[in-house]
């Protein structure tokens, strides 16, 4: 069994299983990191970012083909934004039987793999996964499309070792050869007809092969675990999985236990924070900020957090007799929505119930009936300059603060230090999204809100998960030098641990040594079982059969040719073989013993038996009626099954 | 041989009072727990004393299953609970669990507040009834307990209608519900897999129907309503408060959108919004169609469809009306066609099957004169119409399903008799297996093969199976390996493994027969050996011959055999042909090809 590591950040899975002939994917997340490195995308021109200076590298090469920006001594990409993509190079995208998604936070790289490539196979992931995976493709490609940019020479500035050696240009050089440009909607609806929607405990079979399932994960509507098994051994995949309640239906705990491997993905990215404490805090600024007549900008995902954050918020402001309006602003708000108050099956318990009355599982539709919030697909709609008011609290996409109607917002506020920014994606980096905008006046603030495992939650499920090999991506095992409390910064390898990166291949020590093969009943009735009085408890048979396969299951049926080979053991009686020969009416027999050895002559017949240690040898003429009865008689006096 | 043992309490030969005991490798189950609107007796409710002798529920069932919220499916389930008491778990899909309650407390209501029935199951036991409901989602594998596991698939005929396939060990069998195998204006066609059950139980409402196509059906539906209400007719429809209704009056609301129409269109039962509501949220249980678009439009907001209000029943004028319940039994619909059979204009369209004894059926019987109530007879002079809208699986449709999922033996139930014979006729010759369809209260054995799974060594099975014919299909080979027997577990090993397993040593058996030459014979030893190497390419099987190797002292070897020319170039005595006990056959026809070697040279 191998295992292919295909991305470099823990928190964006990419891995490839090759097990029992099948090639698996694990996960199919996008590295946006990438984007950080670009200037922000506006709708209408911005004075200021239009402005920005050109900066020169220390060289000059550059400058013909990429236009860099400097602001307050960082340099960023004047272009359309790109992507850091899987290591494709070290795979052949055409042997993937099926790609296996937990959940729609790990998709987002789908298209670049499963369009214009030479993929034939399949791609599994939950109804919510592919509902609202699909959101976040089209509104990544809406806030790109939004504000057309040039496109970078790519060719160019590929080629060329130069990224590695920008000082202020924050980010690994080493990969900006692998970036890409986002995909088509087209790509995306092609790519999202070869996804087979899969509910929670439903048995998939891979040619046969391999079974594979997928349980609750507990981190967001739909997301799951995986388990691939095939007759002896079990492989389970956990990645981003969260055992704190917020709405998702709460993670499976049994369900990986006791597999022979675990992989380990995305795991808490602040897990020194409670998000819980977080929270509090962040409902608190928001009503310090609204107090005082600022307005807040909460860049964020169009689903997920953002649900529970209007339930929390509105309760907190409401409990303190504030009734700002909050907004939420997104091409995909509606939908998203939408998509919330219909995936009731794959929601607590609490909000199932909800469902039966009927009520809506979450308050939006409530708080938007009665204007508590306020949904619009870009702030450039007529609806929302006619609607807007301030002090108010906006929920804006994207939160990397590099395309979306945040940006818009941060331009509008950023001068203002009543208003504040609130981040709560742990995704980025708060100081890289706001590099661009400096110098600004604004409050910046940041609660991320994580509830993803952190490494001491990993490491209880792990010691009762208790896996033989627990496999992860290497940085889960490196505690930082100064660490006093190892389990909360790391994983703790109590088992056989392995550790991969990009782009490494690991071989993962499971040796397949038994195979289920099933039986037709009209062979088994043939099947005379005996015991030996040698060992007890074990009753033994020879079985001549014939095996087909089909769909790679293996049968064994009746042989056509029913020739019975039987197999004896043990010595041969001297004195019971003669009784039993002359029985049979063999006369003139005359025996002979040197040593070990015994010479029987029945010269009548012509034939000569000789007796070894463990061995018979019958030397005869060509009489084949004699020679079967001898071999009957010798069959008849020896142990064989 | 296993067996699976099955009885109809109900919808044995009948439609109604769905409940069907299965015990299968040691479980029983019961699947719906239905009652009949036929009967008002205690026949209302399956037999249940039949059960365990009239012992606890508890002692005896594993499971109950529930496959959609129709009263002939679930009717009886709090009186089985809660009056006779179980308390194991029932199953049914997250739509049928919300919906259920509020058809069983419609079902209540009308029992006890109009007909003043007493020792009837109260509202607080419909709620304890739906605590014991555990949900279940579309093709999630539900462990009941370690050998017991059930699964849902989609079944199509109302929200949350499902199939269930129900597995026990090797032994696995399916049961449908009721299921539409065409997709609807609101809800899309059952699915099954090919999971190669033992046994379908299927029903077969319409086992002798093919209805012909749903455009002309609908548009008769809709031409008729518009004539009546053109002549200034009222057009009482009733109906279920859920499934049915939500189809049609999606087809009113289009069709009057289209026309232009003003007649009001009511939806009696207070359910109206209600109802609406349960399709808006288990959108995802409706069709694609729906399910794409809902955000933009959700279908079921309807714009003409209004509530209803009793004091509209004496109102002038044309009006379309939608009442419960279906079969006017009893309730509202009884009471508005009550009003309205007399006169002539009028119209009442029956868009679902009515089970016999039902005013339903009668009018669709023809009868002109009803007793409503005892000694209450009126006359029927409006138009009687009926829809085949129910949406049943037709003759094409079982068949379709039976295709679909392979069953080894078929069921049914849900249907009438006399048609079941004609559907089980069909089903034998078409798919060669056997059909059953069991009375209530009569039961049906169905033997199944035995399943026997070995563990095989890997490297055994790998030198069976050469790599590249792992991925070819349908290739047989013989092998030859030994099988070792423990408490639970049985091995394929080589012979060699089984024997030192056993702690024993192989007692070998060799043969070596001599075959003299004829003093006359001219030749050489190579010549010999080469027409012995002709013949047996010629005449033995390739298999045996993949083995063949000529050695240095010009011996030829096969398998275990070896043919041995003895003597030198001018002095030949005889051929040699050795082989062990387990080539025997090689063996044997090994010297005969010597034999005949020897007569030809």
């Amino acid at each position: 069994m191998k295992l292919y590591s295909l991305s470099d950040n823990p928190n964006k899975p990419c891995y490839l299983l090759k097990h029992k002939n099948s090639m698996i994917m694990l996960d199919c997340a996008l590295d946006l990191s990438s984007i950080m490195s670009f200037l922000p995308l506006t709708m209408v021109t911005s004075p200021r970012l239009s402005q920005l200076s050109t900066w020169t590298a220390r060289d000059g090469a550059m400058e013909d083909s990429v236009d860099f920006r400097e602001n307050n001594g960082r340099a960023f990409i004047n272009a359309e934004p790109e992507f850091l993509l899987p290591e494709l190079g070290m795979i052949n995208v055409g042997d993937i039987d099926v790609i296996l998604i937990s959940n729609y936070t790990n998709m987002l790289a789908l298209p670049f793999i499963t369009e214009d490539s030479n993929f034939r196979g399949e791609v599994y992931m939950t109804e919510p996964t592919a509902l609202i995976g699909r959101l976040y493709m089209e509104e990544l490609i809406e806030y790109i499309d939004r504000c057309p940019k040039p496109k970078v020479a790519q060719k160019i500035y590929k080629e060329i070792e130069f990224f590695g050696q920008l000082g202020p240009f924050h980010t690994d050089g080493s990969k900006v050869s692998l970036w890409q440009e986002i995909y088509t909607l087209k790509n995306v609806a092609n790519c999202l007809t070869k996804v087979k929607t899969v509910g929670f405990n439903q048995k998939l079979s891979i040619f046969g092969n391999l079974q594979v399932s997928c349980a609750s994960a507990g981190y967001c509507v739909g997301s799951c675990n995986w388990m691939i098994q095939s007759d002896m051994e079990k492989i389970g995949y956990m990645a981003s999985s969260s055992t704190f309640t917020t709405h998702p239906k709460p993670i499976e705990h049994q369900f990986l236990r006791g597999v022979d491997v675990l992989l380990i993905a995305s795991l808490n990215q602040t897990p020194l924070a409670n998000p819980n404490t977080l929270l509090g805090e962040l409902c608190q600024a928001v009503e310090n900020t609204l107090k005082s007549g600022g307005n807040v900008l909460i860049p964020c995902s169009s689903a997920g957090v953002v649900y529970d954050l209007f339930e929390c918020l509105s309760g907190h402001l409401e409990s303190k007799g504030i009734l700002n309006t909050m907004y939420f602003v997104s091409p995909v708000a509606h939908k998203s929505l939408a998509y919330s108050g219909i995936l009731a099956e794959w929601l607590t318990a609490a909000k199932q119930q909800k469902v039966y009355i009927p009520e809506e599982p979450f308050p939006h539709s409530h708080l938007m009936k009665c204007g508590r919030l306020k949904v619009y697909e870009s702030i450039a709609d007529e609806a929302f300059m006619n609607e807007f008011h301030v002090p108010s609290v906006v929920f804006a996409g994207h939160p990397s603060l590099r395309f979306g109607d945040s940006v818009h917002l941060m331009e509008l506020w950023q001068n203002d230090p009543s208003n504040a920014v609130i981040f709560t994606e742990p995704d980025f980096n708060y100081v890289d999204a706001v590099a661009p905008f400096q110098p600004i006046s604004i409050k910046v603030l940041y609660y991320p809100i994580d509830t993803l495992l952190t490494f001491s939650q990993a490491n209880k499920l792990l010691r009762e998960m208790r896996p033989n090999v627990l496999v992860t991506h290497n940085v889960y095992n490196e505690a930082p030098a100064n660490c006093t409390n190892r389990s909360e910064v790391a994983l703790e390898p109590e088992f056989r641990f392995l550790t991969v990166k990009r782009p490494e291949v690991v071989q993962i020590p499971i040796k397949r040594r038994i195979q289920k093969v099933e039986m037709d009943p009209k062979l088994a009735d043939d099947v005379v079982p005996v015991e030996t009085e040698f060992k007890k408890g074990v009753a033994v048979s020879s079985l001549t059969a014939s095996l087909t396969v089909k769909n790679n299951q293996c049968t064994l049926g009746k042989p056509t040719n029913t020739t019975k080979i039987s197999h004896p053991y043990g010595e041969l009686s001297v004195k019971q073989f003669t009784a039993k020969l002359a029985k049979q009416g063999f006369v003139d027999i005359k025996t002979e013993t040197i040593g070990n050895a015994t010479t029987i002559h029945l010269p009548r017949e012509g034939v000569l038996i000789r007796l070894e240690d463990h061995s018979t040898h019958i030397c005869d003429s060509v009489d084949t009626t004699v020679r079967s009865r001898i071999q009957k008689i010798v069959l008849e006096s020896l142990g064989k099954f | 041989m296993s067996e699976i043992t099955i009885t109809p309490l109900g919808a044995g030969q009948d439609v109604g009072r769905s409940c069907i005991l299965i015990s299968m490798g040691g479980k029983n189950i019961m699947l719906d727990c239905g009652m009949h609107m036929g009967y008002q007796d205690e026949r209302r409710f399956p037999d249940f004393s039949y059960i365990n002798n009239g012992g606890p529920l508890d002692d005896f069932l594993d499971c109950v299953i529930i496959s959609h919220f129709h009263l002939d499916h679930c009717g009886a389930l709090p009186f089985m609970s809660e009056m006779i008491g179980y308390t194991g778990p029932i199953y049914m899909t997250h739509p049928t669990k919300a919906i259920c309650p509020i058809l069983l407390e419609d079902f209540r209501k009308i029992c006890v507040d109009k007909k003043g029935e007493q020792n009837f199951f109260s509202q607080g036991m419909i709620r304890d009834c739906m605590k014991k409901v555990i949900p279940c989602n579309l093709h999630e594998t539900i462990k009941v307990d370690s050998e017991l596991e059930i699964k849902a698939y989609y079944a199509g005929h109302v929200l949350g209608a499902a199939m269930f396939h129900i597995k026990v060990g090797h032994i696995s069998i399916v049961y449908t519900g009721d299921y539409n195998m065409t997709p609807d204006r609101h809800l899309g066609a059952a699915w099954i897999d090919r999971c190669r059950p033992d046994l379908l139980i299927t029903e077969s409402t319409y086992a002798t129907t093919i209805r012909d196509s749903k455009r002309c059906r609908e548009r008769d539906f809709l031409n008729k309503v518009h004539d009546c209400i053109e002549r200034g007719g009222k057009v009482l429809i009733p109906a279920f408060a859920l499934g049915r209704a939500q189809e049609l009056c999606i087809l009113l609301e289009t069709y009057w959108e289209r026309m232009n129409l003003k007649c009001p269109i009511y939806f009696a039962a207070g359910l109206t919004e209600k109802a609406t509501n349960y399709y808006k949220m288990f959108i995802t249980w409706t069709n694609q169609k729906i399910r794409n678009t809902f955000v933009d439009h959700n279908m079921f907001d309807f714009k003409h469809i209004k509530p209803f209000d009793r004091a509209y029943i004496d109102n002038p004028g044309p009006m379309v009306v939608f009442a419960t319940p279906g079969m006017l039994h009893a309730g509202l619909s009884l009471q508005i066609f009550k009003k309205w059979a007399p006169f002539e204009e009028n119209m009442v369209i029956m868009p679902g099957y009515c089970v016999s004894g039902t005013v339903g059926a009668k009018i669709l019987n023809g009868a002109r004169r009803v007793e409503i109530e005892k000694g209450n007879f009126i006359d029927v002079k409006l138009s009687v119409e009926y829809l085949s809208f129910s949406a049943h699986a037709d003759a094409k449709g079982i068949m379709q399903l039976i295709r679909q999922c392979e069953p080894k033996n078929v069921l049914l139930v849900h249907g009438e008799g006399d048609k079941m014979k004609f559907l089980k006729g069909k089903i034998e010759e078409e798919f060669k297996i056997p059909c059953y369809m069991p009375a209530n209260g009569e039961t049906t054995l169905i033997s199944v093969p035995e399943h026997i799974v070995l563990d095989v060594d890997l490297p055994l099975l790998k030198r069976a199976l050469p790599q590249a014919e792992i991925v070819s299909e349908k290739k047989s080979k013989q092998i030859h390996a030994a099988i070792l027997m423990y408490d639970n577990v049985m091995k394929l090993v080589e012979p060699e493994d089984a024997l030192n397993e056993l702690g024993v040593r192989e007692h070998q058996i060799r043969f070596t027969t001599t075959i003299s030459i004829p003093e006359t014979f001219q030749g050489s030893t190579a010549k010999l050996a080469e027409l012995v190497q002709d013949l047996v390419k010629d005449k033995l099987p390739s298999d045996d011959q993949e083995t063949m190797q000529m050695l240095q002292d010009g011996s030829l070897s096969l398998g275990s055999a070896i043919v041995r020319v003895n003597g030198f170039e001018d002095d030949m005595k005889s051929v040699c042909v050795s082989w062990a006990n387990e080539d025997e056959d090689l063996g044997t026809q090994l010297v005969s090809l010597v034999q005949e070697a020897v007569c030809i040279v």
